[in-house]
């Protein structure tokens, strides 16, 4: 009895865990992501990006800019992001409207991160840091969590046979 | 042959564990040999267990038990979730030159389906070692009487 219940016990710190470790690492959304795939979806964001950098700077550097490429700014006909950029804009505008950028790039802070940034500093992928098992023991109480219901679920079903197959006997 | 059996799904369960973070373990070139040999230790896992695999197949539509069934089914998606999962990771292979393959498809795509496919495949082995708990007591109570 003892045994069932201390294990009984593990079972639940392990589901427990198993849960924590599922949100985590975002394991349903990283699971399903594959059926959420659009093929399009890096066009758009690659076009997204460019409109976006072009939109925001129309709305803060176009000041800097002389009347004549504002009016083509504004029409969408050069942007920071075309090839005419180079070519079109003098070297000294050019210059003073790149220094105001580099200044918003590094005093904005980027929002996107990267997943489990803090576990993966330094570039270990390219063998930097040779062992870091936090994720492994994150992804092995996800194992853990599967197995367990798995395994509580074969056992009810198991439970719920034999106790349809006893009334069956009786009823004969 | 079951000891065999036993340390072969031991490792099988442990290097998949490793590999689920290709940063947690020296990192690309295990990632990428280890997930290869994986796939070998998966076939020979198979070729162990063919007279099951025979015996179910045989009479999966007749006379087999529901749990026989479940598992059978289990091992189908297990085998398919493998083989997207080798094949996706040949795909973005980057410490071994698989580009001879031509597998075509975005790089995009392929990293999308390796994540999921081993994912899936994870929690489905999960599944199938809940289902196998007590082969594999019974397996560690041989070791313990053969020890005592």
């Amino acid at each position: 009895m003892v045994r069932k219940i201390s294990f009984l016990i593990l079972s639940v710190a392990l589901l427990v865990l198993g849960a924590l470790a599922f949100n985590k690492l975002g394991y349903w959304d990283r699971s399903v992501r594959i059926f959420r795939f659009n093929s399009d979806a890096s066009y758009t964001g690659k076009k997204a990006i460019g409109q976006g950098a072009r939109r925001e700077f129309a709305g803060s550097r176009t000041h800097d800019l002389p009347d004549n490429l504002r009016r083509r700014f504004g029409a969408g006909e050069i942007s920071p992001v075309s090839e005419k950029w180079n070519k079109d804009v003098p070297d000294s505008t050019r210059k003073t409207i790149g220094q105001g950028i580099r200044e918003q790039s590094e005093t904005r802070h980027f929002e996107a991160g990267i997943r489990n940034e803090a576990d993966h500093r330094g570039g270990e992928l390219n063998g930097t840091k040779k062992i870091n098992l936090r994720n492994v023991l994150r992804f092995l109480s996800v194992f853990a969590f599967f197995t367990i219901l798995a395994l509580y679920l074969d056992k009810g079903a198991t439970l719920i046979r034999k106790r349809n197959a006893k009334k069956a006997d009786q009823r004969f | 042959m079951n000891i065999i059996k036993f340390f072969l799904t031991l490792s099988i369960t442990i290097v998949m564990l490793l590999l689920m973070d290709p940063r947690s373990f020296y990192g690309l070139p295990f990632h990428e040999w280890a997930g290869l040999i994986i796939g070998l230790f998966f076939i020979l896992h198979k070729v162990l267990n063919w007279g099951w695999i025979k015996k179910v197949t045989i009479s999966f539509f007749t006379k087999c038990p529901l749990k026989a069934r479940i598992n059978y089914l289990l091992d189908i998606l297990l085998l398919i979730g493998i083989t997207l999962m080798i094949l996706s990771g040949i795909a973005i292979a980057r410490t071994i030159d698989f580009s001879w393959l031509r597998l075509g498809g975005s790089h995009n795509f392929w990293r999308v389906m390796h994540t999921s496919s081993s994912f899936i495949t994870l929690a489905l082995f999960g599944i199938h070692l809940g289902l196998h708990w007590n082969w594999v007591l019974q397996r560690l109570k041989f070791k313990i009487t053969t020890n005592g």
